[in-house]
């Protein structure tokens, strides 16, 4: 690990006009100059003790004022500050009575103690697993090398690895909790160093690796998320959130999906259906919503939609199983709304 | 051998595989060196306060006299810490350059790729028995690495286990550019016993019998049997259905695992007991606790000996500067340290007695020591208290050192030093989920024995201890070697899987106490024996759960979901 300085930024202004790069910039050219934010500091101090990224300066934005409040509206929905930590966020009530899918994504995330630490802001911009990407000994596409370690046909070990939009990069997106908040159609509000305000969708947050590879969202250096947004659900919004995990005590997702349907009696009306730990981000199944919408919520018609989802599967060598495994959970989570 | 297959009416013949598991204690490999003076200090985290010593003696060219080792707690071993390493010598040459203490620990990542792992193996078994289940032959080839060092074997247990009147094995190390083997918790046969017992199991369905009812047929133990029998009845082994006929979509199983562990010894085990003329009671040995609770055990040994209790009794050990004492290797420690113990301590009592017989005007042969006070078997009315007696002596300690050296008559082996062997069986409980592939283990029942227990809270954490490594062995442990690069990709703890919390299953114990009358304490360890037949057990029942057998391990849902063809 490097010696860096720390500075306590007091207020969203102040920490943006301290950091000068992002830690996917950092990773992917290293400058060694870098003055980068931390939140929870649970992801960026993995990068930081694996000597990948080196740091000047860490700005400290865990402490800004105002970032940490959870407030719910039956009319707006609900607002999550950045720096809400993921075990408030699992103990508030109005999440588990208003969104179920997000309340069991965040109690199924990391261990109670990680939770304690981890704010949703840093959670949903934390980079992706993959460990050749998170390795030193490993230069691939991600951090500028020249090659993907995990796709090779016969070395990859690949079985944690992406089966959908699998192209220039195999990695995983690490949040099961985008998984959830991705499905609710939820939005993140992000301020830039000149005070402007933004308020992107959680579809349009996520860059995908064909897009740009050096990072899995749009944030840029001078951008800091405030707050995340999730609109009102009506009394007919149900949900549903199932994580596979090797072990259930702590682990990161091998497959997860969450699943938000408006129903009218047992017949889903319209569907969004958002699967973790299958693409390089969050992956929205449009086919999967497809198949399910204006149909009655049953076993056959649940398997028809998993099976939809899974068309566009291309495993790799090592990481088949994922195509039967999100089957039956994106099954199971559709039959736990009926 | 060929005989032996040519009288076999039914054959198994089957290939198992083990992945390599590198240590992870929680606390890594490591020393602090101090050698300021003229005598080397060793803080260690070892499981073997005299071979460090010894190894550094002999590096540095110094009389042992002038090393002394010290660890007074260890944050865990498991086979892995029996030396000083490479990283000893080096903290010690710093130490010396700057005339500085050095502290010199591995970090997580050094730890797994450096510090020791259990080589994998490639067993290639055919066992062969007539018609009414007589074992007519047994042939096992096996490969291993143990990456840059030796010790790739499977063990002795093909062998052993099941007396068979024809047996052949060959096992091979197979040199890599990989991270050394080292030690782990019954080196070789955990591997040996996963091939081993899924083949008897596979052998008596094909005889059409219970596995468990076959291994009443061919298992010669009496213990197993008694083990057997109170593990069925305590599991419920009566309810265990045919392969694969669970009808939901989990599929719960049951299956048996059997082992050996021989009960080694080592002579070279001596211990000192001191009573001091203030009542106080001190242990001394260089015998180290690895964390099992030798401790305890030694305090409880001396406490029933003298008649006092186990919190009068003081407890030094882990240094080199006191009798050596044996590592903490092969499950020996309880066995070897616990009778001199009892034997220097009967010794001090003895010294003891004699002044208070003196002073009575008695013979010493009458008196005794109850409840912290001294008595005589033919005055009930002379009493004195231990602390009392202690007042009488001339100098300020009598002080009695005792070794294990004596064999007893019993423990020389053709190949080593122990006597029969410790027999273990343990059933597993499984629930496999059919269509997301996870194994989720239900309940293990461990029957063990190991002579006398000397305290039976420890016994069962041990037995806890081992069965969690064996679920461990059996469904999470792996290390992942990418074949490009040559890197361990999950060298960390975060993406090396072990059970936490919610992965342990019920476990049930059952000590069966067999005795052996062959040493002052008639206790054995318990360490290796515990972990042998886990991983064993549970592949047995995740074939009876599915129906389909694995022959490798991890098993992962990518494996499950393979064995079921739901892979395309």
């Amino acid at each position: 690990m490097n010696k860096f300085s720390w500075y306590e930024a007091k207020s969203v202004e102040d920490a943006l006009e301290q950091v000068n790069s992002t830690v996917s910039e950092e990773l992917y050219q290293a400058t060694d100059k870098a003055a980068v934010f931390k939140s929870g500091g649970i992801d960026v101090f993995d990068w930081v003790k694996e000597g990948l990224l080196k740091p000047q300066k860490i700005v400290n934005i865990r402490n800004i004022p105002d970032l940490d409040k959870i407030s719910y509206d039956p009319k707006k929905g609900m607002s999550i500050g950045s720096n809400v930590t993921l075990a408030e966020i699992a103990s508030n009530p109005e999440t588990k009575n208003h969104y179920w899918a997000l309340h069991q994504a965040v109690n199924h995330a990391a261990t109670p103690q990680l939770r304690n630490m981890s704010t949703l802001g840093g959670n949903i911009a934390q980079r992706n697993r993959c460990w050749y990407f998170r390795s030193a000994d490993h230069d691939c596409f991600r951090k500028g090398g020249a090659r993907c370690f995990a796709r090779q046909s016969e070395t990859g070990e690949n079985e944690n690895h992406a089966i959908i939009d699998n192209g220039s990069c195999v990695s995983v997106h690490a949040s099961s909790i985008a998984t959830a908040l991705m499905a609710f159609n939820a939005s993140v509000v992000i301020i830039n160093g000149k005070g402007e305000k933004k308020e992107v969708t959680m579809d349009d947050f996520f860059v995908t690796a064909g897009k740009d590879i050096a990072m899995e969202n749009i944030l840029q250096a001078k951008e800091i998320i405030t707050e995340i947004i999730l609109p009102a659900p009506t009394k007919n919004t149900k949900s549903a959130y199932i994580k596979q995990v090797a072990r259930e005590s702590y682990d990161w997702s091998l497959g997860d999906v969450a699943v938000v349907f408006e129903v009218s009696g047992n017949t889903c009306r319209s569907a969004s259906i958002v699967l973790g730990a299958a693409a390089p981000v969050p992956y929205r199944s449009m086919e999967a919503q497809q198949a399910i919408e204006n149909k009655t919520i049953n076993s056959e018609n649940a398997f028809a939609a998993a099976e939809a989802a899974m068309k566009i599967a291309r495993p790799l060598a090592k990481n088949g199983y994922k195509v039967p495994l999100f089957i039956a959970t994106l099954k199971q989570a559709i039959l736990e709304i009926s | 051998m060929e005989e032996g297959f040519k009288e076999a009416d039914v054959v198994v013949e089957r290939t198992y595989r083990t992945q390599v598991q590198t240590h992870m204690p929680l606390e890594t490999h490591g020393v602090v060196v101090d050698w300021n003076s003229d005598v080397m200090m060793i803080y260690a985290s070892t499981q073997n306060t005299n071979a460090v010593r010894n190894e550094m003696a002999s590096v540095f060219n110094l009389p042992k006299s002038k090393v002394r080792v010290v660890c007074d707690f260890m944050g865990g071993g498991f086979g892995a810490k029996h030396s000083a390493g490479s990283f000893g010598p080096m903290a010690a040459n710093l130490a010396k350059k700057s005339g500085r203490p050095v502290w010199l620990m591995m970090d997580r990542k050094e730890e797994h790729h450096s510090e020791g792992n259990r080589p994998n193996s490639i067993q290639y078994l055919k066992i062969g028995a007539k018609k009414d289940g007589t074992l007519t032959g047994i042939q096992q080839r096996s490969h291993g690495t143990a990456g840059v060092a030796l010790g790739a074997g499977v063990g002795r247990i093909a062998q052993i286990l099941y007396p068979c009147p024809n047996f052949a094995t060959e096992q091979y190390d197979v040199l890599t550019n990989a991270g050394p083997g080292a030690a782990w918790r019954a080196p070789g046969n955990v591997q040996g016993a996963f091939g081993l017992e899924q083949a008897i199991d596979e052998l008596a369905e094909k005889l059409n019998v219970d596995p468990l009812s076959y291994r009443n047929q061919i298992d010669k133990s009496e213990v197993r049997k008694v083990e057997r029998q109170r593990g069925a009845k305590l599991f419920d082994w009566s309810r265990r259905q045919p392969a694969g006929s669970d009808k939901g979509i989990v599929k719960k199983g049951l299956g048996i695992g059997q082992s050996t562990w021989p009960r080694f010894v080592t002579l070279d085990s001596s211990v000192e007991v001191k009573i001091h003329n203030d009542g106080g009671v001190e242990i001394r040995s260089g015998v180290q606790d690895i964390g099992t609770g030798t401790k305890t055990i030694l305090a409880q040994v001396v406490a029933e000996e003298l008649g006092l209790q186990v919190k009068d009794i003081t407890v030094n050990i882990g240094d080199t500067f006191f009798p050596v004492g044996p590592g903490s290797g092969g499950s020996v420690v309880t066995g070897s340290i616990t009778p001199p113990t009892r034997n220097a301590a009967f010794e001090a009592k003895n010294a003891l007695l004699k002044l208070v017989a003196k002073e009575w005007k008695t013979d010493s042969s009458e008196l005794f020591i109850e409840n912290g006070q001294v008595s005589s078997k033919k005055d009930a009315g002379l009493k004195m208290p231990f602390k009392e007696a202690t007042k009488l002596m001339q100098t300020s300690q009598i002080s009695k050192i005792a070794s294990r050296s004596d064999d007893y008559g019993g423990f020389q082996q053709p190949w080593g030093l122990a006597y029969g062997d410790l027999g273990s069986v343990q059933f597993a409980e499984v629930s496999v989920n059919t269509e997301t592939g996870f194994v989720k283990v239900d309940k293990i029942v461990a029957a063990h024995s190991c002579g006398r227990p000397l305290n039976i809270g420890q016994l069962e954490s041990q037995i806890n201890g081992g069965v969690i490594q064996g679920v461990s062995y059996a469904l999470y442990e792996n290390r992942v070697m990418d074949k490009g690069t040559g890197h361990m990709m999950n060298a960390n703890v975060d993406q090396y899987k072990v059970p936490f919390s919610m992965e342990i299953p019920e476990i049930e114990t059952i000590i069966v106490e067999e005795y052996s009358a062959l040493s002052s304490t008639d206790a054995y360890g318990i360490g290796e024996p515990a972990n042998i037949a886990t991983a064993a057990a549970i592949a047995n029942a995740v074939y009876n759960a599915i129906g389909v057998r694995l022959y490798e391990i991890p098993i992962t849902p990518s494996s499950i979901l393979k064995a079921l063809n739901k892979v395309s």
